[in-house]
């Protein structure tokens, strides 16, 4: 039974943190979620226990996290419910090749590189339990995340939301969404086949019969819910409980077919109807919970199990080094791929910085990483660094590439003369 | 065709790029796993705070990032020990708390000591070793044969 009192007053701990760090760094230009971030890595023995490690322990006590660790996984899986519902493939279409090829670039080239790496951080900081392509293809998928969330929320607040720029960005990101978990599906796979008591042929078959019949039976099945809304004039309590019950079961069901409980929550996100009655009302519900509530228990548990003590000596140059290398190729690849498909170097800039925003998305990876056995904990402390020196980059990068009277220039944009008309002088 | 360049410069080169990566990266070895639970299940002339220390379910957990281990010992991780795996051979040291129970008879402020020997097997890990304390004189070390539970409990979904 979990210690009450004790639960309590780490939830109520960890809320404070989160809304006081938040709107510490929102004060310093950053996005709120930069901030939650750090709360949980200071709550963690990183800071709180290496400063105060009697607190710590009487706030923490290690047979306790277990109760906050469920709380936080359930929270995680819907906020991949909700990261499924927001996607929208739509935003692809009418953006063309220059979508197209920068999202390809932006995923493989950072995946590469990342490979590249592994080569190096391998004999140093996995072990032969772990196979060489499960670390090399987990690397590269870590690398090549871009946090669509935080990105989406960046870009609105700064109005770039409707220029090409934006509309590149966020259609590029959306791909990069969806083939980053395909990716990490398949890694998970790979990594698990030795250890799982679920033959691969049986992992491999259930989970594509798993997919086919969500986007198939169970997306036609969900078609009646639209009627149902119209019927009733909006989201009843009835709906809402069966939109919970379709989460909780897809995350169920991947996590016994051995994949992980968060692709099942993401695919019944990316099933659901795009009715906007049904969207924006779900997501209207879940969101001050889970910003609020079930995210900064994430973080929090994230920064218990970060410790950056783990890091010393040699092992910061090869933190500075994962760092180094997840921002060349997120930013440097998306932002070569860009420009070579015809669009302003400062534009191609932008892109490719707020394609390296990797925020929590990064931090729902390792923290499957971690769960899987395929990254070490000293690994895990170094990839969430770097999680958060990509995603705090973000905003200083881009006020530096699109200052605001530019950011306004592209907002309205002058109206070019249509070749061969005359425009008459004011 | 600007496009389809593009693609190809930044898209096909990196994916053709991967499979050698992959492929080249068979050859590297990587150091012995080690971490994980382990049970106890022989002690060897233990002394009152090996004693302590190394009884219960949970009394030998290690976690590996490469080279580097870090185990703790005893009921609710206790002590906190810190070294490294070179080969099969395990080296690890910490200093014991004052925190821990007086009948627990452990010489608070010593530093502790784990010298192991990892062997590989088809269903669990072994680990024979010693563990002793550097400055306690009236300490006697204590020989242990554990095993390694593969599938740790409690690491989430």
């Amino acid at each position: 039974m979990p210690d009450i009192l004790l639960l309590l007053a780490q939830i109520a701990g960890i809320l404070v943190a989160a809304r006081l760090v938040g709107r510490a760094v929102a004060l310093i230009g950053q996005p709120r979620v930069v901030g939650e971030m750090l709360a949980g890595i200071m709550l963690g023995p990183s800071l709180l226990g290496w400063a105060a490690p009697g607190l710590s322990h009487a706030l923490f006590p290690p047979g306790s996290l277990g109760f906050l660790s469920a709380l936080s996984q359930i929270g995680l899986v819907f906020f991949m419910f909700l990261v499924g519902l927001e996607l929208d493939l739509k935003l692809l279409r009418g953006q063309g090749k220059a979508a197209v090829v920068t999202s390809h670039a932006s995923i493989i080239a950072p995946f590469f590189l990342g490979a590249v790496l592994a080569l190096f951080l391998y004999p140093r900081l996995s072990d032969d339990g772990v196979s060489f392509t499960a670390f090399a293809l987990f690397l590269g998928a870590a690398m090549s995340v871009t946090a669509f969330p935080v990105l989406a929320r960046m870009l609105t607040e700064r109005g770039m939301l409707r220029t090409r720029l934006g509309s590149v960005t966020i259609a590029a990101a959306a791909v990069d969404d969806v083939t980053a978990w395909c990716i990490l599906a398949g890694v998970i796979v790979v990594a698990r086949t030795a250890e799982s008591a679920i033959p691969l042929p049986w992992m491999l078959g259930g989970t594509l019969v798993y997919v086919v019949a969500m986007l198939t039976v169970v997306r036609w099945a969900l078609k009646r819910l639209e009627h149902a809304l119209e019927r009733r004039g909006g989201l009843s309590q009835d709906i809402v409980a069966i939109v919970v019950f379709l989460v909780l079961a897809s995350a169920w069901t991947t996590e016994r077919l051995g994949v992980h409980a968060v692709f099942g929550a993401f695919l019944a996100g990316v099933v659901m109807p795009r009715d906007e009655q049904l969207v924006r009302p779900l997501l209207d519900r879940f969101h001050d919970l889970m910003v609020i509530l079930f995210l900064p228990l994430f973080f929090a548990f994230t920064g218990l199990r970060t410790s950056i003590a783990l890091i010393s000596g040699d092992l910061w140059l090869y933190c500075g080094l994962i760092i180094a290398v997840a921002v060349l190729g997120k930013l440097g690849g998306s932002a070569l791929a860009a420009r070579t498909t015809g669009m302003s170097w400062r534009d191609s800039w932008a892109i490719g910085t707020l394609m390296n925003t990797r925020g929590l998305m990064e931090l729902v990876v390792l923290n499957v990483g971690l769960d899987i056995g395929v990254i070490s904990p000293a690994l895990f402390a170094m990839m969430v660094l770097m999680a958060l020196a990509t995603t705090f980059m973000t905003s200083p990068m881009l006020a530096r590439i699109y200052p605001t009277r530019l950011l306004r220039a592209a907002r309205h944009p002058p109206v070019e003369p249509e070749p061969g008309r005359v425009t008459a002088r004011p | 065709m600007r496009h389809l360049v593009a693609y190809l410069l930044f898209v096909g080169i990196p994916l053709a790029g991967l499979l050698g990566v992959l492929r080249l990266g068979q050859g590297i070895r990587a150091p012995q796993a080690v971490h994980g639970r382990y049970v106890v299940t022989h002690l060897e002339s233990p002394g009152t705070c090996q004693a302590y220390l190394l009884s219960g379910d949970s009394s030998l957990m290690m976690t590996q990032s490469g080279r580097q281990v870090t185990a703790t010992l005893g009921r609710a991780a206790a002590v906190t020990l810190r070294g490294s795996v070179n080969g099969s051979t395990l080296t690890l040291a910490g200093v014991v708390p004052p925190a821990l129970p007086r009948q627990a008879g452990c010489p608070a402020g010593d530093t502790v000591r784990l010298v192991g020997q990892a062997r590989r097997a088809p269903d669990h890990g072994h680990l024979d070793g010693t563990l002793a304390f550097l400055r306690c004189a009236d300490c006697t070390t204590t020989g242990f044969h554990a095993v390694r539970l593969l599938h740790a409990p409690g690491r989430g979904i």
